[in-house]
């Protein structure tokens, strides 16, 4: 008998981004992650724009990469018109990779 | 037949590591084969490496689903449940890390070679790929390979000072590991 | 020319590496170089043998694998000996230039390392690369492991220049688990492979263009010189399979490795039921078939290795007789619903009998063929042959 567990739905290879989306936990390829400094940012959004994986939450008056999909691109830190972001390296953290 | 899996992440030489015991082997006038599966080709990405040997040749090419012993790169995946899958009981951990370990990570464990690979990377090469440091405490911990065939093959893998840094990684790995029996 | 001098060298490398080496060996004049997963270590080694010496080719970086097929053809016509290697879009994108080597009768020798073709994208291993491309009117061998894979290019060369033949011929193995398996592989001397490769020069001597020359080739085809040609190049591929045979027994006696030609056949003297299988999948099938024999199960395996053209006097003669038969397939045909090799196979059926044929399809998308798939086909195959109903087809990866 032939099973079908992954697309169950459509015929060819669709996936909606709002359901999948964040669905492989990529935070441990990281080695090195952005660090936002609160004070600088204008919330314009343009990070959680360029952001390929879409980790940016939206925090009402800034942006913080949720840690688990940030795979430290640095795109975000790269693009920020404020120069709100800093790229650090994961070995000065010991949390495990999460915030 | 023994078989062997490698789990690491990508830039820390798990590849590399496999292809080193295969042609240790080989070298010794056995038979021994390696190869990688990994899905996203990234450094950090998750990496799994299996390598044979034998008396015989090697004729399967299917990954690895028993393996006697498990050569973990990546400290971070010491408790994961994923790389002790199908572990044989009595099987052997040649793991990197820092810290010691005292309580079994996994019960079909029997022994356990642990050594700092990435500090003894960083100390003679100045990267923290702990690949020779580790292929080095596998001949230690394990006993199936001489040291010499190891040493003698890198040079496949190396040449020029990279070489001889390499060397000495292998053999501080030998040296250094420290074998738990349980 | 009996034996080879030298003992070879082995050294432990990918297969890759080995296609490399068995280019390498065989002194191509013009090598056309373009990457792709899981190739690319295979020009990356031309490339080094190139820049130390050991390779003596005009290495033509090509900007893509479309231009790398007529580079290489159009240098064969021009009298010269070639190489170029590829994989799933790269054939695809090389297509009509393929064709046209073909057409040519352009003996143009390449690597192709078996990954998932477009249509849903995958940088994996299955053979729908070499099944796409089988009407191509090419050569198509399958390599199991690294030494027959180095082995594969210089019996390919030998194939593809011998007069009777002029064809080109694609050398394929799987990405993945053969491309970046390291084992230890004896690479030959090279005065040796140059002796095995000798007697091609003793032939006449191929027409070829010359700049300024009166000879020129190609040109339209009509009517029925359009049909003598395509009756040649039929004809030429009715005329591999022995050649194939009669290369592999000389490689043998040179070389001391022997791997049966066409197909090989593994205890199939009183087998009863066989299984068909091709590439890396054949390695492991032998040692659960050893197991299954240790149970009592009189099961043989009949390994492919030329694949155009189809070896199906071969194949009648060793599957001929057996109550039922399986066949791996790593690949799918599209409106048969089964595998490729399992639906030719089933047009040999009134030679072989009217027994069961079950298709067996998996190992797609970089899905392993474990020993436990081969145990449950083997049990599958073994109940038909006892008269039980059973499934013309299962889709393994899906179904267990």
């Amino acid at each position: 008998m032939v099973e079908f567990k992954i697309f169950t739905k459509n015929e060819g290879a669709w996936s909606n981004a709002d359901e999948l989306l964040l669905c492989l936990n990529t935070g441990s390829w990281r080695s090195e992650r952005p660090v936002m400094d609160r004070k600088k940012c204008n919330y314009c959004g343009l990070c959680a724009l360029f952001c390929p994986t879409q980790c940016m939450t939206n925090m009402e008056d800034h942006f913080l990469p949720n840690l688990d999909y940030c795979k430290g691109c640095g795109t975000c830190a790269k693009e920020c018109p404020k120069k709100v972001i800093r790229m650090v390296s994961e070995g000065e953290f010991h949390d495990q990779g999460k915030a | 037949m023994i078989e062997v899996r490698f789990h690491g992440r990508g830039g820390q030489g798990v590849v590399t590591a496999a292809k080193i015991l295969a042609n240790a082997f080989v070298r010794q006038g056995k038979f021994g084969s390696s190869f990688p599966m990994f899905g996203f080709e990234r450094r950090g990405a998750p990496v799994t490496a299996f390598m044979r040997f034998d008396e015989d040749p090697i004729r399967e090419k299917t990954q690895i689903y028993n393996p006697d012993c498990l050569v973990v790169l990546d400290s971070s995946q010491k408790d994961s449940p994923v790389v002790y899958e199908g572990l044989k009981p009595g099987g052997v951990l040649i793991l990197n890390t820092k810290e010691p370990i005292r309580e079994k990570p996994c019960k079909d464990l029997s022994r356990a070679g642990l050594v700092d690979g990435e500090r003894i990377a960083l100390e003679e090469i100045g990267i923290s790929s702990p690949n020779t440091p580790m292929v080095g405490a596998f001949a230690a911990a394990t006993g199936w390979i001489p040291i010499e065939h190891i040493l003698s093959g890198l040079e496949q893998y190396f040449s020029g000072d990279i070489l001889e840094q390499n060397i000495r990684c292998a053999e501080r790995g030998f040296q250094e590991v420290e074998v738990i029996q349980w | 020319m009996i034996k080879a001098r030298h003992e070879g060298e082995i050294r432990t490398i990918t297969g890759n590496a080995a296609a490399a080496y068995g280019a390498m060996l065989c002194r191509p004049d013009v090598v056309a170089l373009y990457p792709i997963t899981p190739q690319t270590e295979v020009v990356e080694q031309l490339s080094q043998f190139s820049s130390s010496g050991l390779l003596d080719a005009e290495m033509v970086e090509v900007e893509g694998e479309n231009s790398a097929m007529n580079i290489v053809s159009a240098a064969t016509m021009a009298g010269g000996r070639v190489f170029t290697a590829t994989s799933s879009w790269g054939l695809a994108f090389m297509y009509d230039a393929l064709l046209q080597a073909s057409g040519l009768r352009a003996p143009v020798v390449m690597v192709n390392v078996n990954r998932e073709m477009p249509g849903i994208l995958a940088v994996s291993s299955g053979q729908q690369d070499m099944i796409a491309t089988r009407d191509s009117g090419w050569i198509q061998i399958i390599a199991e492991d690294c030494q027959e894979i180095l082995d594969l290019l210089i019996m390919a060369y030998r194939l593809a220049e011998d007069f009777e033949i002029q064809l080109p011929v694609m050398v394929n193995y799987d990405g993945f688990y053969l491309s970046y398996l390291s084992e230890g592989v004896n690479i030959p001397a090279r005065e040796d492979v140059d002796a095995f490769l000798a007697p091609l020069k003793d032939q006449p001597e191929r027409p070829k263009l010359v700049p300024g020359g009166p000879l020129a080739c190609a040109t339209h085809g009509i009517g029925e010189g359009f049909v003598e040609l395509r009756y040649k190049h039929s004809a030429a591929m009715e005329r591999a399979k022995r050649k194939f045979d009669q290369i592999d027994q000389l490689f043998g006696d040179f070389f001391g490795r022997s791997y049966g030609g066409q197909i090989e056949a593994y205890r199939m003297e009183d087998a009863e039921i066989a299984l068909v299988t091709s590439g890396s999948a054949s390695g492991t099938a032998k040692t659960v078939i050893d197991s299954k024999r240790g149970e009592g199960i009189k099961v043989g395996l009949v390994k492919l290795r030329m694949f155009r053209p189809f070896p199906r006097e071969t194949l009648t003669e060793v599957l001929g007789g057996r109550k039922a038969i399986g066949v791996i397939d790593r690949s799918v045909c599209f409106g048969w619903n089964c595998g490729p090799i399992y639906m030719e196979l089933r047009s040999l059926s009134p030679e072989i009998g009217l027994v069961p044929m079950l298709s067996f399809i998996d190992g797609l998308a970089g899905l392993d063929i474990t020993r436990a798939h081969v145990e449950s086909m083997i049990e599958k195959v073994h109940a038909a042959s006892q008269g039980n109903p059973y499934q013309r087809v299962t889709w393994v990866n899906l179904e267990g």
